[in-house]
């Protein structure tokens, strides 16, 4: 018997990825949001006693499809012509989904229909028999609704049995009259309250700040869990570790494994909870009606409303909203987005704004709110110099509104945990033993003091790099390349240097901001290099390490009420004014002649 | 709906007719759409989503400096901008 391959193809947002994780078990990312799957997810999966290739793509709306998503799964379908399809279309967009299912069956491919949130299409009215359809259709109809694994994959192996190419000569709407009836029109009331900027922006920003009040604000659950983690960390674990009678495994469990993960796993808590607040918010639909009502702040700054989705997710992780920028129709705006979101703290700068807002404010809730808040302006002010003359145009379905799945919310949820502490096990713990053993061992491989080991002699030239700021130590400069590898990093670099921050509040700030506004991980650099060209990925990875140096030495001056911070503030406004031209003129050389650019 | 007048013009009569775009509705109101005079992309967008000729829209909601118009099309819940709006030529029923 032959394998069954199927491609997973439907409109944004119909239950592609959700289907495609109940049949193989695996881990798509979804969202109750348009443009969630960025890329083709493949996993095999026994079906019916068959091995069975599923394949996720990115959801279309038509074979004509502008967006870089709908371009990826065109292409896919036409290189992979022999296999089946699986359409996915919620019950309430059936009536405009079908016409793209029934072109796909024109090119002789074999379906299956598969429908998905019936019960909301019934609750607001609608109707439909997919027996009816199904007769009709020519093709197998399912109902994707609660139904276990088990289940969905007999009912799959039945309907492959069946599948054909369907009757593909009659309309959509000759298919759907007398066994599909259209929900009712209008907004609900729940709809007529998120729809109102007055009621849904408020909302929002109160969210988050209660948000950030719970994870961060100390006595607080998300600052006492944190505590807890530490003190097990701190005094159960290091408590064992003091007893090793070697001082050289004394030292690797202590300074290279403890201090290090330590220094990073209790954040997770916090993290969870910020993680929590983004995947209800997508999974209720709010972050469509958002989208919306920004879009007239966001056109000011010559983007659209669709950048939330990115932004938002930036909160998150700058790579994973690096990748989301694809849903974006215009090139010259997910470009231009792309070089916002390293502005905006991700989770794993996190640990790190923590450990520094101890430093210049009593209450950390409020270090952080601050370090957020710049994140975030420094991001709307690289909008606003990139600006061009014309905002693009919003064109956006809202996706219905519901009640988040608590069950989903919570597997989301740990599976993002878990992705969080894989990383930590493996890319950050790899790195901490790296750095302990090159700080802990001299050229002749003794055990040494730091300040005599291979890191220092090889980073010691670096530590010029934060002299200006009042840290001219080569372990500053070290913690803060590493952060290039994974932002987690810096704070487990400072923990096992330090066991803290002992710089003043002044420095504290200005590396935060240093952080702040640098370039962001190999991950989301090469997230940009797939976006945008690794040229362009380089060029903004410079521009922001650049920016971020000067940025913070003008903070640290400023502080300290040095007439420096004048000439660096100076110096900073003559290139940001000069690049901003220089951009502009390649940006009118490049309407002038077109064909000497590329991409 | 056209908004017309008649008037006489050198002994001939003469027509004036102004048809709407989407952009003179108010919420509330329905329209069925007489043409898209759009870039190629976008129309293709704005037709996927279930805006095309002949279609018939109901406008939910306006909001906002772009004058952002939600509109019902079939099934789908659009949100478009007013410069959209204004390339989407309409007739109120």
């Amino acid at each position: 018997m032959d394998d069954m391959r199927l491609l997973l193809v439907g409109h944004p947002n119909a239950g592609k990825s959700t289907l495609f994780n109940a049949l193989t078990g695996g881990h798509a990312k979804v969202g109750n949001w348009h443009g969630v799957t960025v890329g083709a997810l493949e996993k095999t999966a026994k079906i019916g006693g068959r091995d069975a290739v599923l394949i996720d793509l990115p959801g279309i709306y038509s074979l004509a499809g502008m967006s870089m998503e709908e371009k990826f799964t065109r292409d896919y379908l036409a290189a992979h012509e022999r296999d089946a399809v699986v359409f996915v279309s919620e019950c309430a967009g059936v009536e405009r989904s079908l016409p793209l299912f029934l072109a796909l069956l024109k090119k002789g491919r074999k379906g299956i229909l598969v429908l998905t949130k019936r019960r909301q299409f019934e609750r607001a009215g609608g109707k439909i028999d997919p027996a009816a359809l199904e007769k009709r259709l020519g093709a197998p109809v399912l109902i994707a609704e609660r139904k276990g694994r088990k289940a969905l994959k007999a009912e799959f192996a039945a309907a492959y049995e069946n599948i054909s190419a369907g009757t593909a000569a009659v309309s959509a709407e000759e298919l759907l009259h007398g066994c599909y009836r259209r929900e009712r029109e209008g907004l609900s009331r729940a709809d007529r309250l998120f729809c109102n900027g007055f009621f849904c922006i408020p909302v929002f920003l109160v969210a988050l700040f209660v948000t950030f009040f719970v994870t961060f604000a100390p006595r607080f659950p998300g600052d006492l869990l944190k505590s807890g983690i530490e003190a097990l960390f701190s005094e159960v674990f290091a408590g064992y570790a003091a007893k090793i009678p070697s001082p050289v495994i004394r030292s690797f469990v202590t300074d290279g494994i403890l201090n290090g993960l330590g220094g990073v796993l209790c954040f997770l808590p916090q993290i969870a909870m910020l993680f929590l607040v983004l995947t209800l918010m997508e999974e209720s639909g709010f972050l469509s009606r958002l989208a919306m009502l920004a879009d007239g702040f966001f056109s000011r700054l010559g983007l659209n409303g669709r950048a939330v989705f990115s932004l938002l997710m930036g909160f998150g992780c700058t790579a994973a909203a690096v990748l989301t920028t694809r849903g974006l129709d215009d090139r010259r705006i997910q470009r231009r987005v792309i070089l916002l979101l390293p502005y905006i703290p991700c989770s794993a700068k996190l640990p790190v704004f923590l450990t520094l807002a101890a430093s210049f404010f009593a209450n950390p809730f409020w270090g952080v709110v601050a370090l957020y808040s710049l994140g975030v302006a420094f991001s709307l002010f690289a909008a606003l110099l990139t600006r061009g003359k014309r905002s693009p145009a919003f064109v956006m379905e809202l996706a219905p509104l519901q009640a988040p799945d608590p069950i989903f919310t919570a597997k989301s949820l740990l599976f993002q945990l878990k992705q969080f502490i894989i990383k930590v096990a493996t890319v950050v713990l790899a790195f901490f033993l790296l750095s302990w053993l090159l700080s802990s061992f001299d050229l002749s491989f003794r055990f040494c003091a730091a300040e005599d080991s291979m890191l220092a002699g090889i980073c010691g030239g670096l530590k010029f790099l934060f002299a200006p700021i009042g840290m001219g130590d080569w372990k500053i400069a070290y913690a803060a390349i590493s952060g290039l590898i994974a932002k987690e990093n810096v704070a487990g670099a400072l923990n096992m240097f330090y066991g803290g921050f002992p710089y003043s509040a002044a420095s504290a700030f200005a590396f935060a901001v240093f952080l702040l506004a640098c370039s962001p991980c190999v991950s989301a650099i090469a997230a940009t290099a797939k976006e945008a060209g690794w040229k362009r990925a380089i060029l903004y990875a410079a521009l922001q390490t650049v920016g971020a140096l000067l940025g913070s030495y003008a903070v640290y001056f400023a502080l300290t009420g040095g007439a420096a911070a004048i000439v660096v503030l100076s110096v900073a406004v003559v290139i940001v004014i000069s690049g901003k031209k220089i951009f502009e003129r390649i940006r009118s050389r490049r309407a002038r002649h077109p064909e000497k650019f590329h991409g | 709906m056209f908004c017309t007048g008649d008037f006489w013009y050198k002994n001939r009569p003469l027509r004036i007719v102004y048809i709407m775009t989407m952009n003179d509705l108010r919420r509330g109101e329905r329209a069925v759409v007489l043409k898209v005079e759009l870039p190629v992309l976008l129309k293709e967008r704005l037709r996927s989503l279930g805006v095309f000729t002949g279609a018939k829209l109901t406008v939910l909601k306006v909001s906002g400096r772009k004058k952002i118009r939600l509109i019902q099309a079939g099934s789908a819940k659009v949100a478009l901008d007013g410069e959209t709006a204004s390339g989407i030529k309409v007739w109120t029923i």
